[in-house]
Parts: C-alpha cells; sequence; structure tokens
C-alpha cells in the first residue's frame, strides 16, 4: 500500500457516510440511464426498469464491493467479526458467563501475583543507579555470610578503589516519649551518605551531614514520612525542634519526602531476624569500642560501585583488600567478603516462593483456558451446521477461522478487563495479609506494566482458547456435514480431541495438587519439628528501659524485679521470666566461645548465641535440665552460664561440661563464666533452622535494655494483658507497651510466610483440581447425551443399568490414567524445583503422591458419576424413539 | 477463494482505464456502455461491478472524478485518466500484451 492510497482509504474511512451517499448517487443515475436506454429501444417502462436492475447486477454487492476497496476492509471485516462474536456470546449467557469469570480468576490471580513478582526480582529497585548499589557481606567457613565489622569496613573504605562509597547502617530500637503515648520506634543510625545514595531526598529541612558522625554530634534526626504524619500530624514546624528519644534530646533536622522506600533491614542481611522497617535516622556515630579490630559483626553495609567497575572486578579487588587486612590483623579467622547486587540480596528469600505462586496459579490459568476451549468445541460441533450454511454463503475457510479466533479474543478481552478488578483486590490482600518476607510490598500498585501484562496474557488465553476449535473447524469437511453424514464424524474426532484435552488438564492439575500435597507435608512437619519447649499458657511482650534514667544496670533491675514481683503476685501466674530473646524469633546476639585453657584458633571456635535469662525462664517455657541445674536467685551475680546441648557437645566434645569454664568473645581477658548445667535444645532461630547453640547468663550479668517479659499461668493468659500492662505503667509510665503475644502465636507467626505459601498453593491446586473436574464431567455429559441411542438399545438388549454407569466411570478412569501419564514427567521437574520448599520430606514422598494421585481420581469419578447415573437412567424407549 | 474474481478485476481496470484514454471523461454508465460495445456481446459484463473498480482506480490516483451532468440532465460522476493513469495504462497494455504473446505461443507449439 502506498502512503497515497493509505491517506485515500483513511479518507474513505473518515468520510464513509458522504461517500456511500455519493455512491447511492451515482448507481442511481446509472440505473436510470439503463432504463432510459431500454425505454428507447421500445420496452414499457415497468420492464425496463427490470431489465436495467439485471444488467446491473446487484446494488448492494456493487456497494459492498466499492467500500471494501474505499476504507480498511480487514479491519472493517475483523469489527464485524467483534460485533458478531458479541452477539454470539451474548446468545449463549451461562458459557459466556462461566468463561469470563474463570478467565477473570486467572488473569487476575496471574497477574497479581506477577506483579509482585516483577517488583520483588525484575524491575530496577527505586533508587539511583539501582544496578551499581550492592550489599557486603563476610563470611566465616563454617558461617555466614552476615553483616560486617565497621573496622573492616574502615580498611576496605582506606584500601578499595571500587566503590563511590560504602555505607553502613545499624538498626537501633529507641522509646519516644514526651509526644503523648510512648512508642517503640526503629532507629536506623546510618553513614550520613546513605541517603543521598539511596536517593532520599528532604521534604522540610535537610539531611544528615558527613561531619555529623562524631560522637556529640550526634544528637540529630530526620523522620521518616510515615512517622512524620503519624506521629507529629505532618507539622511542618517540627524541624529545629528537640524529640525526646530513651530520654536523650535529639534535634529534628529534617522529614524525608513522601516518595522515599527505605529498604526494610531485614532484607538486607542474610540472616533471619525481626521485621525493621525504619521509623527515623540518625548519624552512625563509631566509638572505639565500635571499631575494635576482631567482633562487632552487626553493620549491614550497602555500597555503589563506581562506574564501570563491574561486579565481579568488585568481586575480585575487595578480596585482595580483605586479604591484605587478614595479613595485617590477627585472629580474624578465613573471614571472606561477599558483595551481592542490592536488588538480589532484597529478593533473596522471597523470590523462589513467588516463581513457585507464578507457576501455580499460571497452571490455574492454562486449565481454565484449556476448559474453555474445550467448551467451544463442543459448541464448534454444535455449530457445524452454522459454520457450513456460512461457508455456502460465501465465507472464506479463512473468514471462518478468523471468526472463531476473533470470537475467542473478545471472551478474553472482556475476561481480561474483568481480570483487573480481581488482580486489583488480590493486591490489596497479598499487601494486607502478605508475609514480611517480601520486600518492596509497599511500592505495589496496578500500572501500566501490569496493565501490558494483563493484555498479553488475555491475547495469549483467547488464541490458546480459540486456536482448537478453529484449527478443527479449519480441516473439517464442512460439505460432508451438509448431507448430514459429517456430523457423526465431527462428534468422533472432537470427543476424541477433548478428552485428549482434558487428560492434559488433569496431568497439570495432578502435578499441582502433588506439590500442594508436598508443601501441605512439609508444613506439617514444621509443625510437629520438636521445638525443645511448651508453649503452653505463656504470654510475652517486649519491653525497652533504655534512656539516662535506666543506663545505670542496678536500676534497670530494680525496676525490673518490682514489675516482676507484682506480675507474680496476680491471680493464676505459675513463673514470670525475662529473656533478651525469645525462641523462634531469629539470630540473637552471637559470639564466638572461648573454652578456658582451648587452644582452637580465635574465629573457628564454636559461635553460641547468647541469651539471658532470667531462673524461671527454663520452667516457664519448660527447657527440660539434662544435668547439673540453672540458675537460681542466688546467682544473679555469679559469672556461671548454663548450655544448651548442642554448645555443650562442641565445646567440649565427648566430655562432662559441668564446672569448667568459657569466655564469650576471643579477648583473652574477658570474664570467664563457669558451667552449671545443660538443657536441652531449643529451635533458637525458627522452625525450619537447625538447632542453635546457645548459652544462656543470669539476666543481670548481661542484662540489655530491650527484652521480653514472659508470664505462664495456669488457665488462658490473654485475660492477664491488660493488668501486666498496668502494672508495667504503674512503676514507669514512659515505657511502650509493646505488642502482647502468647507463645503461640509467636510459633505462628514464625510460620508465617511458609503458610502464606502453603494457602496460596492449596489455592490453586484445588483450584485446577476442580476446573480439571468440571473438563471431565462435561466431556462424559457429552458422551453420554450423544450414546444416549446406543445407550438405550443397550439398556433394551438387557445389559443392568449398573453396567451402564460403570462404564461411563471406566472412560472417565481412562482418561484419568491417560492424564496421570502425563502428570508423571511434570511432577518429576515440579519435584526438583520444589525441593528447596520442602523440609522433612522429599520431593517423591509417597504419601504424598498417593494422596494426590486420590485427590485426581476421586475428583474424576465424582465428576463421572452425575453423568454416568444420567446413563444408567436412559428410557429405553424415549432414547429409541428420540433416535 | 479470491484467485478468479482477482485476474476479472484487474482485467476490468485495464479496460476502465483504456477506455477513459481514448474516449475521455465519462460517467459510470458511458464506460460500461463503452466496454460492452467494444466486446460486442462477447463478454456478460454485471455493470455495477465496474464501480469497486472505479474506486479502486481513484484510490490509486489513476483516474480522478468531478460531478458533471449527464444526458438525461442528472448529476454523474465523471471520470478522467490522470498522468499516471496513463504510465500505468502503458505498462499494463505491454505486459498484457506480453502475457498473450507468450500464451499464444504456448498453444502454438502444443497444436
Amino acid at each position: 500500500m502506498t502512503l497515497r492510497t493509505i491517506r485515500w482509504r483513511l479518507w474513505g474511512s473518515l468520510a464513509k457516510r458522504n461517500s456511500d451517499a455519493r455512491l447511492s448517487e451515482e448507481i442511481q443515475t446509472h440505473l436510470e440511464l439503463l432504463t432510459a436506454e431500454h425505454v428507447a429501444n421500445g420496452l414499457p417502462p415497468a420492464e425496463a426498469q427490470a431489465a436495467a436492475r439485471r444488467q446491473f447486477g446487484g446494488v448492494d454487492f456493487a456497494k459492498e464491493r466499492s467500500r471494501d476497496e474505499r476504507g480498511f476492509p480487514f479491519i472493517a471485516s475483523v469489527l464485524q467479526d467483534a460485533r458478531f462474536a458479541l452477539r454470539q456470546l451474548g446468545r449463549a449467557p451461562s458459557f459466556t458467563i462461566t468463561a469470563i469469570l474463570t478467565l477473570a480468576a486467572g488473569i487476575g490471580g496471574t497477574t497479581a501475583i506477577f506483579s509482585v513478582l516483577d517488583l520483588v526480582a525484575i524491575r530496577p529497585l527505586s533508587y539511583p543507579n539501582p544496578d551499581r548499589l550492592v550489599v557486603l557481606e563476610e563470611s566465616l567457613p563454617n558461617f555466614g555470610p552476615f553483616p560486617v565489622s565497621a573496622a573492616d569496613t574502615e580498611f576496605w573504605r582506606r584500601e578499595s578503589t571500587s566503590f563511590n562509597q560504602i555505607s553502613l547502617i545499624i538498626p537501633q530500637l529507641g522509646n519516644l516519649t514526651g509526644e503523648g503515648e510512648p512508642e517503640r520506634l526503629q532507629i536506623g543510625a546510618a553513614t550520613p551518605g546513605l541517603l543521598p545514595m539511596l536517593g532520599a531526598r528532604p521534604a522540610l529541612g535537610r539531611l544528615l551531614l558527613d561531619e555529623e558522625d562524631v560522637p556529640g554530634r550526634d544528637r540529630v534526626v530526620v523522620l521518616s514520612d510515615a512517622l512524620w504524619k503519624r506521629r507529629f500530624n505532618a507539622d511542618r514546624s517540627i524541624v529545629g525542634r528537640k524529640i525526646s528519644i530513651d530520654g536523650n534530646p535529639y534535634e529534628v533536622i529534617g522529614v524525608l519526602a513522601p516518595g522515599f522506600h527505605a529498604p526494610n533491614v531485614k532484607h538486607l542481611i542474610n540472616i533471619p531476624v525481626d521485621e525493621m522497617v525504619l521509623d527515623l535516622w540518625k548519624p552512625l556515630a563509631l566509638t572505639p569500642e565500635d571499631r575494635r579490630p576482631v567482633g562487632g559483626y552487626s553493620y549491614v553495609a550497602v555500597a555503589q560501585l563506581k562506574p564501570g567497575v563491574s561486579l565481579p572486578a568488585a568481586r575480585e579487588e575487595l578480596a585482595s583488600v580483605q586479604s591484605r587486612l587478614l595479613q595485617q590483623v590477627r585472629g580474624k579467622g578465613d573471614l571472606k567478603t561477599f558483595v551481592v547486587p542490592l536488588q538480589d540480596q532484597m529478593a533473596s528469600r522471597s523470590r523462589g516462593s513467588l516463581l513457585l505462586l507464578l507457576a501455580a496459579v499460571s497452571v490455574v490459568l492454562l486449565i481454565a483456558c484449556v476448559n474453555i476451549a474445550n467448551l467451544q468445541l463442543a459448541r464448534s460441533v454444535a455449530r457445524v451446521k452454522e459454520m457450513t450454511v456460512r461457508e455456502a454463503l460465501g465465507a472464506g475457510r479463512s473468514r471462518i477461522v478468523r471468526q472463531l479466533l476473533v470470537e475467542n479474543l473478545v471472551l478474553a478481552f472482556i475476561g481480561g478487563i474483568a481480570a483487573l478488578a480481581v488482580a486489583f483486590v488480590a493486591l490489596r490482600l497479598i499487601v494486607a495479609i502478605g508475609p514480611a518476607d517480601v520486600p518492596r510490598l509497599d511500592e505495589v500498585s496496578l500500572d501500566g506494566r501490569l496493565l501490558g501484562f494483563a493484555t498479553l496474557v488475555s491475547l495469549a488465553s483467547g488464541l490458546l482458547i480459540g486456536l482448537v476449535p478453529a484449527w478443527r473447524v479449519g480441516r473439517a469437511d464442512l460439505q460432508a456435514s451438509l448431507k448430514g453424514r459429517g456430523e457423526t464424524d465431527a462428534h468422533v474426532s472432537a470427543a476424541r480431541l477433548r478428552s485428549m484435552l482434558v487428560a492434559c488438564e488433569i496431568g497439570l492439575s495432578a502435578a499441582c495438587v502433588i506439590a500442594g500435597a508436598l508443601l501441605f507435608q512439609s508444613f506439617a512437619a514444621l509443625l510437629q519439628t520438636h521445638t525443645g519447649f511448651v508453649t503452653d499458657a505463656v504470654i510475652t511482650t517486649a519491653l525497652n528501659l533504655a534512656g539516662p534514667a535506666y543506663q545505670d544496670p542496678q536500676r534497670r533491675m530494680a525496676l525490673l524485679d518490682a514489675v516482676m514481683d507484682d506480675v507474680r503476685a496476680l491471680p493464676s501466674v505459675r513463673y514470670v521470666a525475662v529473656s533478651t530473646q525469645l525462641p523462634l524469633t531469629g539470630t540473637g546476639a552471637m559470639s564466638a566461645t572461648s573454652v578456658e585453657g582451648g587452644t582452637v584458633p580465635g574465629m573457628e571456635r564454636p559461635r553460641a548465641d547468647v541469651r539471658s535469662v532470667s531462673p524461671d525462664y527454663f520452667r516457664a517455657i519448660e527447657v527440660p535440665l539434662k544435668t547439673g541445674r540453672t540458675f537460681e536467685a542466688a546467682d544473679r551475680d555469679r559469672n556461671v552460664t548454663v548450655l544448651s546441648e548442642e554448645l555443650a557437645r562442641q565445646a567440649w566434645p565427648a566430655q562432662d561440661p559441668i564446672g569448667r569454664r568459657l569466655r564469650f568473645g576471643v579477648d583473652p581477658r574477658a570474664t570467664l563464666y563457669e558451667v552449671i548445667g545443660t538443657v536441652g535444645d531449643v529451635r533458637g532461630t525458627s522452625l525450619d533452622q537447625p538447632l542453635t547453640p546457645t548459652a544462656y547468663v543470669p539476666f543481670p550479668q548481661r542484662s540489655q535494655a530491650i527484652f521480653t517479659l514472659m508470664v505462664k499461668t495456669e488457665r488462658d493468659p490473654s485475660v492477664l494483658i491488660s493488668r501486666v500492662g498496668s502494672i508495667v505503667r504503674a512503676h514507669e509510665p514512659e515505657v511502650p507497651l509493646g505488642p502482647f503475644r502468647t507463645m503461640d502465636d509467636v510459633v505462628d507467626l514464625s510460620v508465617a510466610p511458609r503458610r502464606f505459601q502453603l494457602q496460596l498453593v492449596a489455592v490453586f491446586a484445588s483450584l485446577t483440581a476442580v476446573l480439571s473436574g468440571l473438563g471431565v464431567f462435561g466431556v462424559m455429559a457429552y458422551s453420554v447425551a450423544q450414546r444416549r441411542g446406543e445407550i438405550g438399545i443397550r439398556l433394551a438388549l438387557g445389559i443392568p443399568p449398573r453396567e451402564i454407569l460403570l462404564r461411563v466411570l471406566r472412560d472417565a478412569l481412562q482418561i484419568t490414567a491417560v492424564g496421570l501419564a502425563i502428570a508423571a514427567p511434570l511432577a518429576w521437574l515440579a519435584g526438583r524445583f520444589l525441593r528447596s520448599f520442602l523440609y522433612g520430606v522429599t520431593p517423591y514422598d509417597p504419601l504424598a503422591l498417593t494422596a494426590a494421585v486420590a485427590i485426581i481420581v476421586v475428583t474424576a469419578l465424582a465428576a463421572a458419576a452425575a453423568p454416568g447415573f444420567r446413563a444408567s437412567r436412559v428410557n429405553p424407549m424415549v432414547a429409541l424413539r428420540h433416535e | 477463494m479470491a484467485d478468479q474474481s482477482e485476474v476479472q478485476y484487474g482485467t476490468l481496470d485495464l479496460m476502465v482505464l483504456k477506455t477513459l484514454d481514448s474516449l475521455g471523461p465519462l460517467h459510470g454508465y458511458g464506460i460500461a456502455r463503452r466496454i460492452e460495445q467494444v466486446a460486442q456481446g462477447s463478454l456478460a459484463l454485471n455493470q455495477g461491478t465496474i464501480y469497486p473498480a472505479l474506486v479502486r482506480l481513484e484510490t490509486k490516483g489513476w483516474i480522478s472524478s468531478d460531478w458533471g451532468t449527464s444526458e438525461n440532465n442528472r448529476r454523474a460522476r465523471f471520470y478522467a485518466i490522470t498522468r499516471s493513469g496513463k504510465k500505468q495504462l502503458a505498462a499494463e497494455a505491454e505486459s498484457w500484451a506480453r502475457t498473450v504473446a507468450i500464451v499464444n505461443r504456448l498453444l502454438e507449439d502444443h497444436s
């Protein structure tokens, strides 16, 4: 088509009405001239007119053809197809509604899951130069990767040439007081350069200055937009004001602009820790103690590569810097460095899980499409007559095939629009109940990318649905069907094709159900994991006694003792205890342990999670005593420790640890603690992590400002919440009361990401089972309806109705067997993929496989039962008369 | 489905162009009459089919059209061949002649 032609045609489409009128007038004149000619030749006017019409041919045909020449006939006829498709769909409302709802669920679910995955793993981070941002970590041969030490970072800054800057963050908790209800805030103490590096801008005031990273100048804070709005009612005069954190005055120097999404520190650390969404930022002011050459591996390092420095180059360079460091400073062991792209680090914990969900929901969509294709196939057989007539009227085969494709694209398109609503709701749900393991959920929104994705998926679905019936019509012998004979042929071959499609559905569904069964078993295994403690009737709450009033540990302990005494006096309370960290809440204060007189090199000594507990801790959650004894009141000022069995085994292999002594850390001058007992191992970090080697010390020995109060009661402990709260408040009104959680809640929270994953996969797997069941039902019902006559004859010949029912069930089983054969390789693939998600089961667990196969077979039989019963109740007389 | 009519259309286009070239501006009826005359009854032309051809030729810019008055004093659309239409006619007439010559030679060989 030349440009000129396009312009003319475009004009032709636009000026359609005008040119139609012109053409009508021309033809009218033409007819009159022809008539006049015939009249002149002696014909009477009426005959002359008829002759003229004969000679001219079809007026409408001429107009139609002219119109085709003028506009864009292809587009016009596709639009016509679309209009026709809408009418056709409107004529079969139950089919249309079913199809659209199924598509909406499938496309919407896929879009929602994809949008989360897109945000987590595909879309670049919302920071400047996202591809140059990396996280630095260190590791030891038998441990890590873990956050870095301040001293090491300072060495890298001096020696390494790969980075524009290396920033450190250390998350801290602080009590905000003097502003109404006290609140525990998450504070990011960070290298001042971090915020500009991440593209943060102040909405008010300024950001942190580089020179503010020294003790004394660091009493300044920048508020997050969320905290500013929530706690300070978006007060614009906040800048310059002093707020009190842990009783210390901090000057508010700025408020961050709302568009800044600070990374959740939890996603920057490779070891399981608690949620850390930062409320405000302050300069990280390192003390000489923080800079000690060995130890203190608790800083999250985010760095920006210099332009042009590749990741491998940076890794290599930092490794060589590190080896120089290890030569200079003794006692660090084989400390390796890691350079990980920031986005990979953030996505590492959830990417796999999201891929799994995307795979599951795609299978749902795929099966939904196959189901609709199957229905369309059944309809297309019923519509063979319609197609034949259309072909006889001159529609080309390609035109009929196109009509079918367009019809399904229209269907998918409507489904796609409905899917956007589904995706919107699903995204809201995911954000609301989604597990904290997924980063960047605060950035989720339905945008152009997702519209594009939904459109693509709709298009693919429409083609998928339309291709099968179109392909069949394309090669069917429509002429034969006009003669009446072809119809049965069409039925037979369509029935075979439909059975095959249903078998594929069953195969896909079986793979999905197997995945679901395996995850379910893993979850069950997880919940049955021996935690090492008993959760019954224990309530907990976190307390933070920071600030100048409690700088003195004596005062802190005095307050704590008073609170504990009062709580102990409440009715039905059995034990009151405190601990620096609850079980299943992530890694605690890890420390190397140095056995007295030991010769193992510093960094290779066994590492222990050191937790400070009060005497009743072991009794409150029933951690069993193995040897020796646990703490008593008199131990509070003695340097004694109780070890978990695992730690005792590592520290003194095959020896009785009681009475021996060890230090925490590698400093040979550190205090020696005497082992007085061993207790059972506890899942300290989480259920799916190995047992944590743990050292317990009397709480006052290594007390921390932040700890958890635990109350074990006779009955339901939740009734005590308000009373415990008011006791704490009575002693110290400025303490924020954290959420109260029962130990059951604590266990629950620790498995929440897995539960979420399992629930979604279970929903998807059951959807696939229901959909494939519907597929079986459709095929069997159809085949029974087709074979009514035959069944009637069989019944008339004396075959018992039960036989007929069994035959239908047997047919369904045959399809299912084919489906299961298809499922075998799929399940094998799924198993390989699932391996990393499973806990306590292999991907080929016989119980899970059997259960899944049973579910599939029972679903198929149940789906075939109704058509089977109908077949067995066919009235032979009626059926034969019908024939 | 279109193979057969495509040839017809092409031929018709050529005939229309030639008619306009030799007789000057004509309306649809005039063109149809002329073609029938020349064919001397050997061509059963549905006169209506020249209208799609006219639209097609005009779209391609080979003919132009304007309103005028017919023999019976009715408003009629008069078509005239354009410069590029003449070029096209020359080119097509030549290729037509070549085709005819080839087909003739083929038929002679085999008869």
